[in-house]
């Protein structure tokens, strides 16, 4: 009988075990509960498919982490919801005749989380850290660029001297976050700073960090009651992380969560229909685009891009027989607006897009005849040829992405219609980083940006010594000519001036495609209107910084 | 005597595993394109070549592939050192540490269920053999055997949430993310229906059928008439004996299954974001984060080959022949 | 041969004769067969290419149509016929499937006449390797092994790597029970008259031992089958199917990426599930069956009617 004793011993402790932990409630009686509906509760649930890369601005990449930046850091100046700059740290700001000398005043009563108070020395602190240590600080140094010096001649007056005069200098700053001093001083190198992950925040913003869980993708923010323009309405900000859009989507239905950050486009329909949820589209400032390899044949290492795509009718060809409509019905559901030139739309509010670039209509005849008059002939396997060089490419994408499968499906299959066959690949985010930039190991990449308000820094990623590893270009454009256009727009004061160079720029960029821009997709969002209110809908998105501040709940 | 020789063949068998198993996590490791020492640093992360090299050294990956960079690598992992994750830049063991209770969570829970739902429904199936009931029960188990694991929960996952309100994925709804899982026992209950539900289906049907032929086995032999003679009914007679008579073949089953069970908990994990190592892995693989990969393959590889070492020696204590031997 | 050829035909008679009799064979035999002949005639099925966009009046692309608005089962994220994709994914499914199955076959069985013939260290080698195959966790084996296999660059389709991988790792099962098949054989006196008069080991493998073990050998490589469609079906899902050559599981693993549940297009995630259910239950009824007929040892052992349900209590594997 021995045996049969330790038998059931094993069971009845499993069963102990488990009991304790609490899983062996009766399926019916658990099955029939509510959701958890706590309404007029200020605890603001978002839930979103991502999370930040890490909380260090030094050396933060994902749009993620720059959103909860803004929620508990604050630069000197920011954004607002209709694309004007406004004050965050400075109370107001002047520049000199020559615009090369900068000098805001902060406002009264900055304290930092921990209550200490804020002074003008932590902030010139904060933007010379950048400064000195560009390669450190290697997710912002570039919006220091032409900085030459950041001093503070009194307690609460930041003085801001550059090279040249600056075109868009506040936007640049509404990057250039207030951190702690103490947090960031004691790094010595570039790799000590950037393994800092900075866990626990100490920022001036509205709001404080409580608790970043990479584990569970929880992250908990509290609302600041110290904060200089006052405290939010709602008590706290909890971010959940998905592995699952249709998980997510679930838990807005059934009120786990209140917001959506980033509602898939292929659900947004669905969304819509719920009840007691509203759910908001608007123009975004990102765009997906096709990378053709145009690394230089003298970068080192050397690119191993087919050198077929060198050839400018066979770029044409790969946009004549891309049908744009139809990534943008599939893919976004029809959110989405064709895409052109680098620079979307909704910058400025249409100020610095191009609108006179027209590309080609839709066919596969006419894209087989521009590879047929180019000497593109097709061999047995209907993969067109020449001078033995095979039209045959890689064809990768992200895999973060749910939507690239699905375009690199509708390319490859288009393109083998035309006698180009396009291998679609999956691959992570750091592969391909590490296979682009400053590399070019790859033929045809599908991959996106976020543009920011200002059309400086998606003009950057087309500089040529932007093509180096830990730089933005991955197509490996180069230019001069458009490398100084960059640096005019830069330094020209008048916006028409400078309009008519960044036009210039797009025509450059459209015409040699580096790029063929897919599409400017529209930015989803979804909240529980039975349980929120008050929202600002704005391309900044509903959980932006101002937005919260003034969110309520329904009572 | 007999006993020991076949505990330590079955010690054999799992040492040869174990060391297979290393080596093919090893060898895997190395088979990657480009610098070795990417493993180790990610991809992404500028490093002067200074600090590579010294890297390099501190790894010893300028010594010889055999025996130096495998018997290091063995030391290293000894000690719990299975390499820092691309995707989280934190040192794996760490990660799978905090997905491993989790997942132990939910298939001792799905096992659990199964092996008493199980043996309930054997039970009744064998005693009510060849009636609706039993044809059904044996079509049940048949049918929950040729679907798809990840199938299955999808069509609990649309099911549960539509008609019960049952949240589709995590382990515990956000507000209470981080917190210890004993202080919020109903939230994480709620989280568990569907996906152990999914476990419970897809393994009830073997240890019902275990149970079942071992009442056949009971209702042929004179067990009843000399047990009715004692003065025990019927019903009676067959949970005792057929009990006894299904708990070596439920062992043997049970150990064959772990594997199994892992390969379940990635599915499961996958389609319900359940935050254990099945998801780690799915997100590893889609992530292309290999030493995560490879960590908690050398993980899960290494958890069930022990497991299989317990379950023979528990086996030993009840098979008779080892026993008598 | 010509005597061995009759042998064979006089066998399959008397086979048919008997198989004919057994619902649940019959039932499984249907299933397969319904399957592979859809395989087979795909392209007459259905009136679209799996790859073509159906569109609406505006000529714009018509994605997640229920089936009321568009063909059989409606059109997926990508405004692809369902229907279509269903029908070409077969070929997918049961190609990666059936080549996995062979392979394991081929492997299983060859290295199982060896153990069985030979004995000794050959014996013990191969014996020992399927020990250690049989305890390491075979999902998280094959996910490591594909997915390093694929970051090696090697120019290999991801549907080759799938079916030697599955191939390779899926034939322990197989190897065990023709060992033991074959070890019985060796004994019989035919065998031993072929030795005394010095026929090599070749001849008396191939002319008396594999005739024996042939049947057996179908049966078990239609069970594997199932296991290949379902192990196949699994990595799929996962994601390490070949997106532009959709098999039943790629369809599963794009309805779940691209949001099919939150849309309710249930013409989309069902179909895919149910003809990989349908298959592998075809699979598990035949291979049953067949092998309950067919092997010795387990036909002495059952005493009911259904054994072969309960026999589905030896297949050791599943995805």
């Amino acid at each position: 009988m021995k045996t049969r004793y330790t038998f059931f011993a094993v069971v009845t402790l499993l069963a102990l075990v488990l009991s304790a932990c609490g899983g062996g409630a009766p399926a019916t009686q658990v099955a029939t509960e509510a959701p958890a509906a706590d309404s007029g509760s200020s605890v603001l649930k978002i839930g979103w498919l991502g999370e930040p890369d890490t909380l260090n601005p030094a050396y933060a990449f994902l749009t993620e982490a720059y959103t909860v930046f803004d929620l508990i850091y604050s630069p000197l100046v920011t954004e607002d919801s209709s694309g004007n700059y406004v004050g965050a740290l400075a109370k107001e700001w002047s520049a000199s005749g020559d615009g090369m000398t900068w000098t805001f005043t902060l406002k009264d009563g900055l304290k930092w989380h921990n209550g200490e108070a804020l002074t003008a020395n932590q902030v010139a602190w904060a933007i010379n850290a950048i400064m000195t240590d560009p390669d450190g600080w290697a997710a912002l140094s570039g919006y220091v660029g032409g900085f030459s010096e950041v001093t503070a001649p009194d307690e609460k007056t930041v003085q801001i001297v550059t090279e040249y005069p600056i075109a868009n200098m506040k936007y640049r700053l509404s990057f250039l976050y207030a951190v702690y001093p103490p947090d960031f001083e004691s790094f010595t190198t570039p790799e000590d700073l950037q393994n800092f992950t900075n866990d626990k925040p100490i920022g001036t913003g509205r709001f404080k960090l409580t608790t970043f869980d990479k584990d569970t993708g929880v992250l908990i923010l509290d609302a600041n009651p110290e904060y200089v323009d006052g405290a939010p309405i709602i008590s706290q900000v909890i971010y959940q992380k998905f592995d699952s859009s249709d998980a997510m989507i679930q838990a807005l239905k059934v009120g786990d969560i209140d917001l959506l950050s980033d509602v898939p486009a292929s659900a947004f329909e669905t969304v819509k229909g719920f009840e007691g949820v509203t759910a908001v589209a608007f123009e975004g400032r990102s765009f997906d685009e096709l990378i053709i390899n145009d690394v230089s044949e003298d970068n080192d290492p050397a690119p191993t891009g087919n050198p077929a795509l060198k050839d400018p009718a066979v770029r044409l060809a790969l946009e004549t027989a891309m049908n744009r409509q139809d990534i943008i019905d599939i893919v976004l559901q029809g959110l989405g607006t064709p895409g052109d030139t680098i620079v979307p739309p909704t910058l400025g509010g249409g100020f610095w897009h191009n609108p006179n670039i027209k590309t080609p209509e839709f066919s596969i005849e006419k894209a087989s005849q521009i590879l047929e008059d180019a000497g593109y002939v097709k061999g047995a396997d209907g993969v067109r040829e020449k001078d033995g060089v095979r039209l045959e490419f890689r064809l990768q994408f992200d895999v973060d992405s749910s939507n690239y499968p699905r375009i690199a499906d509708l390319l490859a299959d288009w393109y083998s219609q035309i006698g180009i066959k396009a291998t679609p690949e999956g691959v992570n985010s750091d592969t391909l980083i590490a296979a682009t930039t400053g590399v070019g190991d790859f033929d045809l990449v599908i991959w996106g940006w976020g543009a920011d308000p200002d059309p400086d820094f998606i003009l950057s990623i087309m500089l040529t010594d932007q093509f180096v590893i830990g730089g933005w270009s991955d197509a490996g454009y180069h230019n001069p000519e458009y490398d100084q256009l960059y640096l005019d727009q830069q330094a020209a004061v008048n916006k028409d001036e400078r309009q008519e160079i960044i036009y210039k720029m797009q025509d450059m960029v459209y015409n040699d495609r580096p790029y063929i821009v897919l599409y400017y997709s529209n930015y989803l969002q979804a909240y529980r209107s039975d349980r929120f209110t008050n929202f600002i809908e704005s391309p900044l998105g509903l959980d932006d910084d101002a937005s919260l501040a003034q969110a309520k709940p329904v009572q | 005597m007999a006993r020991r020789d076949y505990l330590l063949g079955k010690f054999g068998i799992a040492l040869l595993t174990l060391l297979f198993v290393l080596l093919l996590d090893f060898i895997l490791f190395r088979v990657l394109p480009g610098d070795p020492i990417r493993a180790v640093i990610g991809r992404n992360v500028r490093i002067s070549a200074e600090v590579q090299q010294s890297l390099r050294e501190q790894f010893g990956l300028d010594k010889p592939v055999f025996p130096d960079q495998f018997v290091d690598t063995l030391g290293q992992w000894a000690q719990g050192n299975l390499g820092v994750s691309w995707s989280q830049r934190k040192p794996v063991s760490e990660i799978l540490i905090s997905k491993l209770w989790n997942t132990l969570l939910l298939i001792g829970l799905g096992q659990l269920l199964s092996i008493v739902l199980g043996a309930i429904l054997g039970l009744l199936a064998g005693w009510k053999r060849k009636t609706p009931f039993d044809v059904g029960a044996l079509t049940f188990s048949l049918i929950a055997w040729a679907t798809p694991t990840f199938w299955l929960g999808i069509i609990l996952l649309v099911a549960g949430s539509t008609w019960f309100g049952l949240p589709t994925g995590g382990i515990v709804s956000p507000e209470n993310v981080g917190k210890p899982l004993h202080t919020v026992i109903p939230d994480l209950a709620r989280h568990l229906i569907l996906p152990t539900l999914t476990f419970t289906i897809l393994y009830l049907g073997e240890y019902m059928l275990i149970m079942r032929s071992s009442i056949l086995e009971v209702l042929s032999e004179d067990y009843i008439l000399t047990a009715r003679a004692k003065g025990m009914s019927h019903f009676q007679v067959l949970t005792k004996h057929g009990l006894k008579n299904a708990m070596l073949p439920m062992v043997t089953i049970i150990a064959l299954n772990l594997g199994f069970t892992v390969s379940g908990a990635i599915y499961i994990e996958t389609v319900f974001s359940y935050d254990g190592l099945g998801n780690l892995v799915q997100t590893a693989l889609v992530k292309q984060d290999y030493p995560l990969l490879q960590g908690a393959f050398l993980l899960l590889a290494v958890s069930v080959i022990i497991a299989n070492v317990l379950a023979d020696f528990l086996y030993t204590y009840l098979d008779p022949r080892v026993k008598a031997n | 041969m010509s005597e061995n050829g009759n042998l064979f035909l006089r066998n399959l008679a008397g086979f048919w004769k008997t198989f004919r009799q057994n619902k649940l064979g019959l039932a499984g035999g249907f299933l397969v067969l319904v399957a592979v002949l859809v395989a087979v005639f795909a392209p007459a099925l259905t009136d679209y290419d799996p790859s073509d966009i159906i569109r609406d009046a505006n000529n714009r692309a018509l994605t997640f149509a229920p089936p009321e608005v568009h063909g059989i089962l409606g059109t997926d994220d990508a405004g692809h016929d369902v229907w279509s994709q269903l029908v070409f994914g077969s070929r997918i499914s049961l190609v990666v499937g059936f080549m996995a199955g062979f392979i394991a076959m081929f492997v299983g069985s060859a290295l199982g006449i060896a153990a069985g013939y030979f004995g000794g260290a050959i014996d013990s080698l191969i014996m020992r390797i399927t020990d250690v195959l049989l305890v390491i966790p075979d999902l998280p084996l094959m996910l490591v092994l594909v997915a390093t296999i694929r970051q090696m660059e090697l120019k290999i389709s991801p549907l080759a790597v799938l079916i030697v991988v599955i191939g390779l790792l899926y034939w322990t099962s197989t190897a065990r029970l023709i060992r033991s098949q074959t070890l019985t054989i060796k004994e019989r006196q035919f065998v031993a008259r072929a030795r005394a008069i010095g026929a090599g080991h070749w001849h008396i493998i191939r002319k008396h031992i594999l005739p024996q073990l042939m049947p057996l050998i179908v049966a078990n490589t239609v069970l594997i089958l199932s296991t290949a469609i379902l192990i196949e079906s699994g990595l799929a899902f996962l994601g390490l199917g070949d997106p532009t050559k959709p098999s039943w599981g790629t369809m599963l693993n794009f309805a779940f990426d691209r949001s099919a549940i939150s849309n309710g297009a249930w013409w989309f995630y069902l179909p895919p599930g149910i003809a990989i259910l349908w298959v592998s239950l075809g699979c598990i009824l035949l291979g049953n069956v067949l092998e309950e007929m067919l092997n010795p040892r387990l036909a002495a052992h059952h005493l009911e009617g259904e054994a072969g349900m309960i026999a589905i209590a030896d297949v050791e594997s599943k995805g």
